[in-house]
């Protein structure tokens, strides 16, 4: 009896080294090709990832194949784990925080599409740095909405989902699923259910404009970060177009963590 | 001024082709004088019609008076061209590329063919001999020119390089309408050779012998024509027909398929045999066309571009991969208006576009794409292939003043370069950032000062209050919410900033346009701390972007 047990055990074991072995193995031969950009995962990243709660039959190698995507050092504070390849960020509230933030993940030949936003500022898309090369927009995508959005997050990147896409909840559901296994980053202009991260520009206030002189020239936004992850709660003020000096103020992010002790957890 | 030197040309010409072709469609003998007519006068004459005395121009009883046994045919310029196809194949057996003028007359550079063959003349003779293969007589000539090359071919003569000015001196100015390809043209230059006979003029040596200047001074463009001609220079050199045709596959579905996957089976044939075809012509295409028939006759067809996403060896697969796309597009429900019942398919056919030889083909400086951008331009086509090829669109940035105008919209695929440069001044453009959200339909509003009185703008008056107001008389500053809803009242937001106006003035000479209209952008910072674009014109303002 005791024998069958071991057996059993020793054979489980072997499957498992064999497995890690392989895996390994696989890892190697995809750094060694370049295929993908294997990343060591910092200490503190894999509790906070949520890819590793919502999949827990994968091995962490996904998680550690997925360097996130950059985000502007202002928003650090808030997206201290950058872009989760794989997850869905809602941004809303802002198109210039969209922008920028797209600019800066695209920064490195990544290719992103803009789905249902017939009214996107390509021309501030190109200012905030957006390769317009490499940035497709498919204005108004109609029936095929979920269609058109599950080839995008095949090929692409990043995608960017505006009201203008029909989606029912269930569509919503698929697409992030599919997001998180095609490892593209889902982004949001607007409510999204189950979004892993969201960011809500809370007020804003542009300054420049005088009384018939001056222009527009920067845009100061709270923005807070909501739903799960360490950022969670947090607050940050930005200046956007990023690097653009107020006139009447010095322009510094401050950070601002309300209840931090309570919200570190695991 | 140095004048360039004339292309080496020849020049084959079948007598008579109208008749010739009205001749061999209706099986009139040779030997029975004819005449082709248009139902009121004759067009065309045969030699043996000419020699009894009938001319172009004549009535049907004239042309009956002079030779009573006068076989008159039917005008038909579809077969004219239909019929001188064989011929135009027949000459590309002997010469690559020609360019057919005229039916009845080719062109083609002499240069390159008459050394393969050895001599101009050694060409005459295979030309001739091979257009004799099809039926028909020909006569060819060689000349610097094309009007000299077209006289030469009457008489098969070869002029002598360099010799063609008096080669042609001797001619007369009517002779100017040989050179001629359409009728309006052929009736101008009439025109033009009586005006010079009656001038004097009878010879083209004589019209050659005026100064350039005098000439277009005197009689205008086709003046200039003439004299060019006449001095046995020419316009351009022959252009040549391009060789390879479009190819082809195509397949009837019998029984009519209705399902993705039956008819990718028939497609992936399709795309093996074009595959097939293309690699044993050595050549390749720059565009695919995939076209379906429906049950109801309805054909749908849609063009792929192949020098762009990665179509590299253009293996059947790939093929296959575009036809799976573009009938799943096709097939679901919907995609043709039929809700009731669905689509099905009775023939599927490929043709290969812009067929060229495959070494031909360009290369990238870095090679084509791979990798990311390999992956990203499959699946836009592919979401092209769900919503179609205008669904899918790419920007780049033009020159001008308004935040629309500064967007250069394509579709993916295409390639168009911007309307307008980016690198110039552009005076009365707003300075950056510029706005996020560019309205798709812009809306009217109203701006009005501390004491709600109007602001206006006026081309006169500029700006008149300073503005502390904004009304949005149906509803809020946005339109991101949902599209069931209601807009209310109107919303008010107090004014915090505003900047401006930048006043633009432009494409008043552009015909159509309401005479100089005159608008001026406004930006406004809200207390709510938006901020949005206003254009302000006489008739009021109306918000066109959002700073959000």
């Amino acid at each position: 009896m005791t024998a069958v047990v071991e057996a059993r055990e020793g054979a489980a074991q072997a499957r498992a080294e064999r497995a890690a072995l392989a895996w390994e193995a696989l890892a190697r031969a995809e750094l060694r090709t370049g295929a993908r950009s294997v990343r060591a995962v910092p200490a503190a990243a894999p509790s906070v990832a949520p890819v590793t709660d919502d999949e827990p039959a994968r091995p962490a190698l996904l998680t550690t194949e997925r360097p996130p995507m950059a985000v502007p050092p202002a928003l650090a504070p808030l997206l201290s784990e950058g872009l989760r390849r794989g997850g869905t960020t809602v941004v809303a509230g802002s198109t210039s925080l969209v922008l920028t933030l797209l600019a800066h993940a695209c920064a490195h030949g990544a290719w992103a599409a803009v789905v249902g936003r017939p009214d996107l500022g390509v021309l501030a898309a190109a200012q905030a740095g957006v390769d317009l090369e490499r940035l497709a927009m498919v204005p108004s995508p109609g029936a095929d909405a979920p269609a058109v959005m599950a080839a995008l997050l095949d090929g692409l990147d990043v995608v960017v989902v505006g009201p203008g896409a029909r989606l029912t909840d269930a569509d919503r559901r698929r697409l992030a699923a599919r997001a998180r296994d095609r490892g593209s980053v889902l982004l949001p202009t607007y409510a999204w259910p189950g979004a892993g991260t969201t960011l809500v520009v809370e007020a804003g206030r542009w300054s420049g404009a005088g009384t018939g002189d001056g222009w527009l020239r920067a845009h100061r936004l709270r923005v807070v970060r909501t739903g799960r992850g360490v950022g969670a709660g947090r607050t940050v003020d930005l200046v956007l177009p990023l690097g653009a000096r107020l006139p009447d103020e010095p322009a510094a992010p401050a950070v601002e963590t309300p209840g931090e002790g309570l919200r570190l957890v695991g | 001024m140095s004048t360039p030197r004339p292309t080496r040309t020849t020049v084959v010409w079948v007598p008579d082709w109208p008749v010739a072709a009205a001749a061999a469609a209706l099986d009139v003998p040779g030997h029975v004088p004819a005449a082709v007519h248009d139902g009121q006068r004759i067009v065309a004459t045969s030699a043996l019609a000419r020699a009894e005395g009938v001319r172009r121009g004549m009535r049907r009883r004239q042309a009956q008076g002079c030779c009573p046994e006068l076989a008159l045919l039917p005008a038909d310029d579809a077969r004219d061209v239909r019929a001188f196809e064989p011929v135009a194949a027949a000459v590309e057996g002997v010469v690559a590329g020609v360019e057919v003028a005229r039916p009845g007359l080719l062109l083609l550079p002499a240069g390159g063919a008459s050394r393969y063959h050895g001599s101009e003349e050694a060409l005459a003779v295979a030309l001739v001999d091979a257009v004799a293969a099809t039926g028909y007589e020909c006569g060819v000539g060689t000349a610097d020119g094309l009007l000299a090359a077209v006289l030469a071919a009457r008489t098969g003569a070869v002029v002598a390089p360099g010799s063609s000015g008096a080669f042609l001196a001797g001619y007369g100015v009517g002779e100017l309408v040989h050179a001629t390809v359409t009728d309006e043209q052929a009736a101008q230059v009439a025109d033009l050779a009586d005006l010079l006979q009656r001038l004097g003029l009878r010879t083209l040596g004589a019209v050659a012998a005026l100064p350039t200047a005098s000439v277009h001074a005197r009689f205008g463009r086709l003046g200039t024509w003439a004299h060019l001609l006449a001095t046995g220079l020419d316009e351009r050199p022959p252009a040549r027909r391009r060789p390879e045709a479009d190819l082809v596959a195509t397949a009837d579905l019998d029984p009519p398929l209705e399902r993705v996957d039956q008819a990718t089976f028939a497609g992936r044939r399709l795309a093996e045999g074009l595959h097939g075809d293309l690699v044993a012509r050595g050549v390749a295409c720059g565009r695919l066309e995939v076209s379906a028939t429906t049950d109801d006759g309805t054909v749908l067809a849609r063009t792929w571009r192949t020098d762009l996403g990665g179509w590299g060896g253009l293996t059947p697969a790939r093929m296959t991969d575009r036809i799976r796309w573009q009938l799943e597009g096709w097939l679901s429900a919907g995609a043709t208006g039929h809700e009731e019942h669905p689509v099905t398919l009775v023939r599927l056919t490929l043709t290969a576009l812009d067929v060229l030889p495959a070494a031909a083909e360009q290369g990238r400086l870095w090679g084509g794409p791979s990798g990311g951008d390999l992956r990203a331009h499959r699946a836009l086509e592919r979401v092209q292939g769900i919503i179609g090829g205008q669904g899918v669109l790419v920007a780049s940035l033009a020159g001008g003043r308004g935040v629309r105008d500064q967007v250069h919209l394509r579709v993916w695929g295409e390639q168009t370069d911007a309307p307008r440069p980016v690198d110039r001044p552009w005076p009365g453009r707003l300075p950056d950032p510029a706005p996020a959200t560019v309205l798709t339909t812009v809306r009217r509003v109203e701006l009005r000062d501390a004491a709600g009185a109007a602001v206006t703008y006026d081309e006169r008056t500029g700006l008149v209050g300073e503005p502390a107001v904004v009304v949005w008389p149906d509803g809020g500053p946005t339109e991101d919410e949902p599209a069931g809803r209601v807009r209310g009242g109107p919303v008010a937001a107090a004014v915090v900033g505003w900047a401006g106006p930048w006043p633009v003035c432009e494409r008043w000479w552009v015909p159509g346009a309401a005479g100089p209209l005159v608008r001026a952008h406004l930006q406004v910072a809200l207390a709510d701390g938006r901020a949005v674009l206003l254009v302000g014109t006489a008739g009021g303002w109306t918000c066109e972007a959002t700073y959000d």
